[in-house]
């Protein structure tokens, strides 16, 4: 694009005041910059500023409370090391992402598929499965406590009827993960089949009608056109999912509060705890950056294996 | 024409048993919600009674005003903050993102792809990694406990950028040119013609973002403090300990809490699912 700071006209050299005026003016140098400001400053107070003071927060022995600070180096990495809750919420938060994640990413690629197809009331359909995603957390695990109940808890009287026996999902140690598992699912799985859904409307149609005169069924047309075709939309969502289950909080802060002993203790709540329970901001913030790292390194692990040939 | 052989009678039967199954799972993903409004609309008695009742046999809207009367916080100012936060939130993210996003699309200048590469980039960056630092910063602006601390970090975000960045790039080049050969300012291209072609994007990011900002939780929850300054969903995790078996009335505060956004999002959902394809959000 020449056409920024084109002269008005060539015709005679023009005052400071014209010149001044035509640098700072709309059309001058200056411009793309007034349009880039607003966000580039709150970018940089609000999300480059706290970045890099975080990573120094995380070399510090910052007591909030005392309000004293030292500098240790890598010392609060060291000391995650060998914090035992540190190693439990990592374990446990590992055992959330594997086991919400897959089920995630299959419902929702079924869901997505099943609900691209037409059919009366597909819309309504399609939403249902969507709708528990605009909610939000604190308002879905109230709902979900209440379901949970052991005693007066809707799921337990709906098992008994299948004289199943109902248990106290949220207060033992090998159910409560479980139940935030399936909380979760139903809460976001809405998310993954809005992007496959966005995913599906980018294949041409007329690779299917194509497939179905050549005589293919439906499971072949899977394999050999949706899903290739549907592969980066694929990898996002992976690599999104896993994120976003790698940051649980909400469902377990407002239903087992990283219990019961701390079996659903994930790193985000151990964070929190670290950080705004105990004050010690230089751990929690050396914790964020060892979740973010990890992170990091499953979704370049999910990049090698779902996009072999082209990295773009 | 189908012909009534065995196969095709088979065929449609599956079909139709498929569809009923599909429907009859629709239902049960609805149902929590369905449950959580009946429970509104019970008294305490009812509400305890094994087996439950699906529909009140006692309707009684009193929960309702209850729910307002006896809370320790008031839920109608938490409402209330939940609107003006969001509310800005999605009118300042639409702005702001609007307007850098023209710039790194269709403007060219000095650190352009430096600078929009660095916010290709922070959008890796996870929410943890920032809690403590913007925690502290804001604490230091002297601004806990307040709307803008709420706001101002929200307004920081890249993603809006990127999402409108992709839509603006494929607004066709002679649209804007003619506006510049009819001597108009970028200003005026990017209010005038940019911003009305962009209807999809700005609406599919206003709703993410109020979405988001309806729905935030962590952030709330570490900067405020006082019970007049809540959000709604912080608001419901006191009021959970607070009515902690008072089933209707936390079932009423959480109906509160989320029919609004189920009702704008029953309204608004066409533009989720265009938007996305639009921006070509999904990878």
């Amino acid at each position: 694009m020449a056409i920024l700071g084109v002269p008005q006209s060539g015709a005679r050299t023009p005052s400071l005041l014209e010149r001044i005026k035509r640098f700072f003016g709309d059309g001058g140098p200056l411009t793309p910059y007034y349009f880039i400001l607003p966000h580039l400053i709150l970018f940089s107070v609000f999300f480059l500023f706290p970045l890099l003071h975080g990573l120094y927060l995380s070399f510090l022995d910052y007591d909030f409370l005392r309000g004293t600070q030292k500098f240790i180096g890598l010392g609060n990495y060291r000391a995650l090391m060998t914090d035992r809750l540190f190693w439990l919420s990592l374990k446990n938060t590992a055992i959330f992402v594997l086991e919400s994640t897959p089920l995630l990413v299959i419902l929702g690629l079924a869901l997505a598929l099943i609900t691209n197809q037409s059919m009366p009331g597909k819309i309504p359909i399609r939403m249902s499965f969507v709708a528990p995603l605009v909610v939000s957390t604190s308002a879905v695990s109230i709902i979900w406590r209440l379901i949970l109940l052991p005693d007066v808890g809707v799921l337990n009287y709906i098992l008994s009827v299948f004289g199943i026996q109902g248990q106290n999902w949220l207060n033992q140690s090998g159910w409560a993960m479980f139940a935030i598992v399936v909380m979760t699912v139903w809460w976001t799985v809405g998310f993954n089949i809005l992007l496959f859904l966005a995913g599906l409307q980018e294949i041409p149609s007329q690779l299917y009608e194509a497939a179905k005169i050549d005589g293919a069924n439906g499971w072949d047309i899977f394999w050999r056109i949706t899903l290739p075709l549907l592969r980066p939309t694929l990898l996002f969502v992976c690599i999104w999912q896993m994120r976003g289950s790698f940051l649980v909080f909400g469902q377990v802060f407002m239903l087992t509060q990283g219990g019961p002993f701390n079996s659903t203790r994930v790193l985000l709540y151990h964070l929190y705890e670290t950080a705004f329970s105990f004050f010690r901001l230089g751990s929690g913030a050396a914790m964020g950056w060892v979740l973010f790292l990890i992170i990091m390194i499953f979704s370049a692990i999910q990049m090698r294996i779902l996009e072999p040939q082209h990295l773009d | 024409m189908s012909r009534l052989s065995p196969l095709n009678v088979f065929r449609s039967f599956t079909k139709a048993f498929g569809y009923v199954l599909l429907v009859a799972c629709a239902f049960l993903w609805v149902s929590p919600f369905l449950w959580m409004l009946s429970m509104a609309f019970k008294t305490h008695r009812e509400a305890a009674r094994i087996p439950p009742t699906w529909i009140p046999e006692e309707f009684i809207t009193d929960n309702f005003v209850q729910v307002f009367k006896t809370a320790s916080f008031p839920l109608d100012r938490a409402f209330l903050n939940s609107c003006v936060v969001s509310a800005i939130v999605t009118l300042g993210v639409v702005l702001v993102a609007s307007l850098a996003a023209f710039a790194y699309a269709r403007l060219e200048f000095k650190g352009r792809d430096l600078l929009f590469g660095i916010i290709l980039a922070s959008l890796m960056v996870p929410g943890p990694v920032f809690l403590i630092p913007q925690y502290l910063l804001i604490w230091r602006l002297n601004l806990l406990d307040t709307y803008s601390s709420l706001i101002l970090p929200e307004l920081a975000g890249g993603f809006g950028v990127f999402l409108l960045r992709q839509f603006f790039m494929g607004i066709p080049r002679d649209l804007l040119d003619a506006g510049r050969i009819d001597g108009c300012s970028w200003f005026r291209i990017f209010f005038s013609i940019a911003l009305p072609l962009s209807k999809p994007a700005l609406v599919t990011l206003g709703m993410f973002t109020f979405l988001g900002a309806w729905n935030s939780f962590t952030w709330p929850l570490v900067v405020l403090e006082s019970p007049r300054m809540m959000t709604l969903p912080v608001a419901l995790s006191y009021f959970q300990g607070e009515f902690y078996s008072s089933y209707p009335l936390l079932m009423a505060g959480v109906s509160i809490a989320t029919v609004p956004v189920l009702i704008i999002f029953t309204i608004g959902q066409k533009w989720i699912v265009e938007g996305i394809t639009l921006s070509g959000l999904k990878g």
